[in-house]
């Protein structure tokens, strides 16, 4: 490179003296340079050469309105600035105009011409310009004068170069146009050439244009290579760059130009060159701010023109620009800070293996503050377990910080993570939440750590708006920080095992604590509410912010503004960013206009409780300035209420009785009112002070309220909805009082809707599976009438007078009595079933428990059944509904059954292989059980009369047979097989045995139970 | 079937116990071949669903007594499923359309239609008509209604239908023009007592007469309460003895409680005990309009002549916006707020006018 500097550079050192100058001129008084930019745009008061010669370039059309205005003034704007000291210096300048991507054609120009650089009409058309620059240089040489000849090859070539432009019409105004200016360059130079000892601007600048090469363009399509400039855009949305000339730079050009003037005109006739040089720059400076007056009012605002401070406003937001940088510059409660910096010290250990106590001595060093929250730590963060756990971390493995927006809780974790010695990781609501893109995010941040920097930094995770993420992606982290997250990392491999466990320290941020997502995050995390900024605290801040931004603000005002957002400090910075970009001072009224803050303004429901339920005080209001416009604005949206708003603008005495009713209606008329009225409902007869008039008088205003809303719901109609606030101020004017209530939250009508569902089921499902003929007669059975007419009685009746003894010692009465309630308890689906009470002791109970629906509590107990009584209703309930059951099987079986009974139970002379083959052949219909029994040949014959089952079994299978191999009949097959039969053709079957032990066995039928 | 009012029930038209002369005109309506749609209402109790029944036995024979339960299922517009519980037999059906509240219509609209607008395929079956038996026409919403008044004309070939109402009251006129209304009284007192010496006849046991007017008495005209009264009754304690004691159901006499504590004392604090005690009630499922007749019922007794009027008045005015509301705790507790403030108004006067 030392020995082969390619182009660039070579230029770079070939004129290294001179750009450095160069430099140190620009540097020279940049706030002189600023203020005067302020006065004059820039654009037009320092020069501009539109010359963009090598690409025909349509930057220069771009705003051809603009030009054709000035071009009465041919050269003076538009032309570079006179230029140079000597002609050696000139490649200097150019290439301090910064124009070295084309700085070849340039360079022929001005080695070519002089006046190439005049030749500045509006260039309406880039081959026109260029036909005029190649016209310029092949007859340079010739006197201006000559300049009106060459219109018709300029034609000629225009057309020919600029083929896109060959209507006639842009033809005609092309010549028009260029007649124009010849006209006008005619006429200054006659001007020129007569009176030149009464030099103006004009006749300054087209010597000088015509004298003086082009200057180096200042405009540029691309960021300029070298020097400074400024940013332009154009309505059109082109972006230009203009190159900046220092003041002094400027004058010294003009000084160089006036001494060349001076040398080759007759420039020195009249006063000193200095007197000659301010008025042209006064005459420049008051034309340019007409031009720029003009040319803004044309573009309005299009060229923006505008002071730099503006520009550096739209760059950044208020809120980026003065977000707080260090652990001092937070604003928010200092406990807070402290508790979660001491959080995240606790991590130190694992993460840095630094060990607490040089830790300690280190931070004496470093920061006073944290050595002093850890000397009272205990007293600060009480909450802050600082044991360890086995692995290092601290027992509270996640912070978990929760607050209203706009408190800085983003910030104060990035301070914070930053400040002790990590790089924060963040993640928010706008990244992927889903739990595989959680897990990936957690990983990298534990295991890996950014190499950029200076330092390489381990990770800190912020977790953004956590209370939106999904319940699945909360579940892994919690259980990625308790480590439990083995199961799936051992199915991935046992590599991941320790990976799964965060060993860096995870703050999530949320806005709603309770959301019901972060549940099981709460359990686990440090929980850190945090506590609203200090009013005074925030406005001294916003305070420190208007002053440097140059915006007058009173500390009430502030103080205000803060009230009014809540102390939400992004939207302070915005208002007041607002309110700048106006103007430069801040008002009450701004404030107080400014639709900021109210927007989310929302009253609890205990708020309007409380509200409706006490007398407001005067104190608590006045300090509230917002009452009143609030007030205001409820009563726009309201009925009119004359009487009402004529007292309201005097109110002086918050207490007054129009003021009160303003209040409840301001608050409440957005109000949930059937919760509302139910939250009034159950708190009213707390306040001890109401008569029986105002408590008539209030229900009768709850139950209008409840007609309205039954009506709303009906019919939809919405517009009943503005009366219900009248309702509130009604409770109000009865129930309020000074004294102090606790109010609760009504939750008993919910949940004696809930007990009413049950019983309701209750009776439902009782209804449901009654036989349809006692059905049919409940006329109808809605759950109402039933509790009404039938259940009380019916409970009475199915508890009848029995003996407890055993059944088949009943006399016949009895047993009578008995089938009549079996019959009952069946026809009404009622049973006892078994159940296990909460001592451990059980009892029968109905099913479904009518008992409960019927029954009241503090009633005189009903006649309850005996335990055994009720146990032995059960059995008998059971049996008859199998015997039913059955009956109704056998009388529809017995029409279909009968054909194939014959085959399927073969005669006993040919037993066992009879069976088998039909057990075998899939088609025979056998019901399941045989099939079954089938399956398992093995059983002794002997054990015949035990269960009719392994009877069965045995029987079929193996035969006993005697010495001949012949079959032994076993008399008891007969029976077996005439039971058989019977049982095979139903479904169901029974074991029955009687008595505690298998003991004694014996064989029942259905029909004999 | 062997709840004495299932057992003993008349099952046929001319085995009516009571308004026999009405039994005979439907008995003559249903023999000359055809009737129209049929609005049958009076108090419960009174054997409507029992005339019903019986009627269609008149018409199709016993075949109508082989019930089956059927779960029919439907989609509202806004695509929700619903089920409802039909009982068929081969010959008619009846729905109960306000079990599924507020969705009535499309019970109306489907279910009917469909059954309505299918002949019947077995015409050698007695009728060429189906019936179709809605029960608890006066909580069928506005539009049910509506919806109902075509489909009677329109399906009349078809189907005829039954409505079975305790009042007319909220039946729109456009349906009862439509019906033959069949006005169903409660039996007098003595029929009660009568039947039930009957059904005691029946079941082989000697009930007294004197128990049995107090029970009638007791059951407010309602036969199916006097049965299952007599009946529990008979299970308390028989022999029976002519004064025993008559069953009462647990609410009537919670409720009679809570009218005498809000008669004992007028204040917040008992107000705010009444309210649990109707919370209670209410969670039992007895309806708020009882509820209000029952509280009537036992304030009315300690009040004079003029505030009897007052209170009355307080409680039809609670009553009807507690029909047209939503909440029935609040009427209720107004009604009895209002009743509190009156009647300590009345006791102070009547106490002033004392001394």
């Amino acid at each position: 490179m030392d020995e082969f500097p390619d182009p660039e550079d070579e230029f770079e050192l070939l004129h290294a003296q001179e750009m450095e100058a160069m430099r140190e001129m620009e540097e020279f008084d940049v706030e002189e340079a600023s203020r005067q930019a302020a006065l004059i745009p820039p654009s037009f008061k320092r020069s501009l050469n539109f010359t963009s010669p090598t690409p025909p370039s349509r930057t220069t059309t771009s705003s051809p309105s603009s030009r054709t205005t000035t071009s009465s003034e041919p050269s003076n704007t538009t032309n570079g600035p006179p230029l140079s000291h000597t002609t050696t210096s000139q490649g200097t300048l150019l290439n301090d105009g910064g124009m070295s991507d084309n700085g070849v054609e340039r360079q022929t120009q001005l080695g070519g011409t002089v006046t190439g650089g005049r030749k500045r009409p509006p260039p309406e058309d880039d081959g026109f310009e260029e036909a005029l620059d190649i016209l310029d240089q092949d007859d340079f040489a010739t006197h201006r004068k000559k300049r009106s000849r060459p219109l018709v090859p300029m034609l000629g070539l225009s057309t020919l170069l600029g083929g896109q432009k060959s209507q006639d019409e842009q033809d005609e105004e092309d010549m028009l146009l260029i007649q124009r200016i010849t006209e006008l360059r005619n006429s200054l130079s006659k001007t020129e050439q007569h009176n030149i000892h009464h030099l103006d601007l004009q006749g300054i600048s087209t010597a000088l244009v015509n004298r003086v090469a082009p200057v180096a363009p200042h405009i540029h399509r691309h960021i300029p290579s070298s020097g400074d400039f400024q940013a332009v855009t154009t309505d059109t949305g082109r972006r230009f760059y203009l190159g900046r000339l220092e003041e002094d730079e400027w004058d010294a050009r003009v000084a160089a130009v006036g001494a060349r003037m001076g040398a080759s005109t007759h420039l020195a006739v009249g006063g000193s060159y200095l007197q000659l040089k301010a008025q042209v720059e006064r005459e420049q400076i008051r034309r340019d701010a007409q031009l720029a007056k003009r040319i803004r009012d044309e573009e309005d605002s299009g060229m923006e023109s505008g002071v730099e401070e503006e520009t550096e406003e739209r760059e950044s937001l208020w809120v980026e620009k003065f977000k707080p940088q260090h652990y001092l510059d937070l604003l928010s409660d200092e406990s807070t800070n402290r508790m979660v910096l001491h959080w995240l010290k606790l991590w130190d250990k694992l993460v840095f293996g630094v060990d607490k106590k040089p830790k300690k001595q280190e931070k004496k060093k470093k920061d006073f503050q944290k050595d002093k929250f850890n000397k009272f730590g205990k007293k600060f963060g009480p909450e802050v377990i600082e044991e360890l756990d086995d692995q290092n971390r601290p027992m509270q493995k996640v912070l978990l910080l929760a607050g209203p927006p706009g408190l800085g809780k983003t910030t104060l974790a990035h301070v914070l993570g930053r400040h002790a010695g990590y790089h924060t990781l963040e993640i928010n609501a706008s990244n992927d939440r889903s739990p595989e893109a959680f897990r990936t995010a957690l990983e990298t941040a534990a295991t890996m750590r950014s190499v950029l920097g200076p330092s390489p930094r381990p990770n800190c995770l912020v977790m953004d708006e956590i209370d939106g993420a999904p319940a699945p992606s909360i579940n892994l982290l919690v259980n990625m920080l308790t480590g439990k997250d083995m199961g799936r990392a051992t199915k991935k491999g046992s590599k991941k095992k320790e990976a799964t466990v965060l060993h860096r320290p995870v703050i999530c941020i949320c806005n709603d604590l309770y959301t019901p997502a972060l549940r099981p995050l709460r359990q686990i995390a440090l929980v850190v509410q945090f506590p609203p900024t200090h009013t005074a605290r925030l406005a001294q801040r916003l305070l420190e912010i208007t002053r440097k931004r140059d915006l007058r603000a009173d500390l009430s005002v502030l103080m205000a503004l803060c009230n009014k957002t809540e102390n939400d400090i992004r939207s302070c910075l915005s208002v007041l960013q607002f309110v700048r970009s106006s103007r430069r001072e801040v008002r009450l009224e701004d404030v107080m206009g400014a639709a900021v803050g109210q927007k989310d303004h929302q009253r609890s429901l205990f708020n309007m409780w409380s509200d409706i339920f006490s007398i407001p005080r005067q104190k608590k209001i006045r300090r509230n300035p917002l009452q009143e416009p609030l007030a205001d604005v409820s009563d726009g949206t309201l009925p009119p209420m004359p009487d009402l708003n004529g007292d309201l603008s005097k109110v002086g005495e918050d207490t007054a009785l129009s003021y009160r009713v303003q209040r409840i209606l301001s608050t409440t008329h957005h109000a949930p009112f059937d919760k509302l009225t139910q939250g009034w409902f159950h708190n009213y007869l707390n306040i001890k002070t109401a008569s029986l008039d105002n408590i008539s008088r209030g229900l009768d205003w709850a139950s209008f309220t409840d007609i309205q809303l039954a009506e709303v719901g009906h019919s939809q109609s919405w517009s009943l909805m503005a009366y219900l606030p009248y309702a509130c101020v009604s409770y109000h004017l009865l129930f309020a009082s000074h004294q102090w209530y606790k109010i609760q939250f009504p939750t008993q009508m919910n949940e004696i809707k809930q007990k009413q569902t049950k019983m309701e089921n209750l009776i439902t499902a009782m209804v449901n599976d009654m036989s349809p003929k006692t059905r049919a007669h409940l006329n109808p059975p809605s759950p109402s009438r039933m509790t009404c007419d039938l259940l009380p009685f019916l409970l009475h009746i199915i508890q009848p007078n029995l003996r407890p003894v055993n059944t088949q010692l009943y006399s016949k009465q009895e047993r009578a009595d008995l089938n009549a309630l079996i019959d009952t308890m069946l026809a009404y689906n009622l049973t006892y079933t078994q159940e296990r009470d909460q001592n451990g002791q059980y009892s029968f109970t109905l099913d479904p428990n009518i008992e409960e629906v019927v029954q009241f509590p503090n009633m005189k107990s009903e006649r309850q059944l005996s335990y055994p009584m009720r146990q032995l209703i059960s059995r008998e309930v059971e049996l008859e509904r199998v015997r039913r059951a059955e009956a109704r099987f056998t009388s529809t079986e017995n029409e279909t059954s009968t054909t194939s009974k014959d085959k399927r139970n073969p005669p006993s002379s040919k037993p066992q292989n009879e069976v088998a083959a039909t057990a075998n052949n899939p088609k025979s219909p056998l019901p399941n059980h045989l099939q079954k029994l089938q399956a398992k040949p093995f059983s002794k014959p002997g054990n015949v009369q035990g269960a009719v089952k392994k009877v069965v079994d045995g029987e079929i299978v193996q035969a006993p047979r005697d010495f001949f191999g012949r079959v032994i009949e076993n008399p008891v097959n007969h029976q077996v097989k005439s039971t058989n039969n019977e049982i095979v053709k139903s479904d169901i079957w029974f074991r029955f045995k009687e008595g505690y032990s298998n003991a004694v066995r014996r064989t029942i039928r259905m029909k004999d139970l | 079937m062997s709840l004495w009012v299932d057992k003993h029930r008349p099952k046929e038209l001319g085995k009516l116990d009571y308004h026999l002369e009405q039994a005979a005109h439907l008995k003559k309506l249903v023999e000359c071949g055809d009737f129209p749609h049929l609005l049958v209402y009076g108090p419960s109790g009174a054997g409507k669903k029992t005339r019903i029944m019986c009627l269609l036995r008149e018409l199709y024979g016993p075949g109508v007594e082989r019930l089956r339960i059927e779960h029919q299922n439907f989609q509202t517009p806004s695509k929700k499923k619903l089920e409802i519980i039909t009982l068929a037999s081969n010959y008619h059906l009846e729905v109960n359309p306000s079990d599924v509240g507020f969705y009535d219509r499309v019970v109306v609209q489907e279910l009917i239609k469909t059954c309505a607008s299918t002949q019947q395929l077995d015409t050698t079956g007695q009728r060429h008509f189906k019936v179709v038996v809605l029960t608890e026409v006066d909580k069928l919403t506005k539009d049910a209604q509506h919806a109902l008044r075509r489909t009677m004309e329109k399906y009349m070939a078809t189907c005829r239908l039954v409505l079975c109402a305790n009042s007319t009251s909220k039946v729109i006129p456009a349906i009862r023009s439509r019906c033959l209304g069949l006005r169903v009284p409660a039996p007098s007192v003595e029929t009660i007592a009568q039947i039930l010496q009957c059904v005691c006849k029946k079941e082989g046991l000697s009930l007294p007469s004197e128990l049995a007017t107090r029970i009638a008495e007791k059951s407010n005209r309602n036969l199916r309460r006097a049965i299952l009264m007599c009946e529990a009754c008979k299970v308390h304690q028989y022999p029976f003895s002519p004064n025993q004691e008559i069953i009462t159901p647990d609410w009537e006499v919670f409720l009679q409680d809570t009218a005498s504590k809000v008669v004992e004392e007028q204040s917040p604090k008992r107000l705010l005990e009444v309210r649990e005690r109707i919370y209670e009630l209410l969670t039992h499922c007895i309806p708020p309009e009882v509820i209000f007749k029952g509280l009537l019922r036992e304030m009315v007794k300690f009040c004079d002549g003029e505030v009897k009027c007052e209170v009355t008045r307080l409680a039809a005015y609670h009553e009807h916006r507690l029909h047209l509301g939503s909440k029935a705790i609040y009427h209720i507790e107004a009604f009895i707020a209002s009743f509190m403030a009156l009647y300590k108004k009345f006791l102070e006067e009547n106490m002033s006018k004392m001394f």
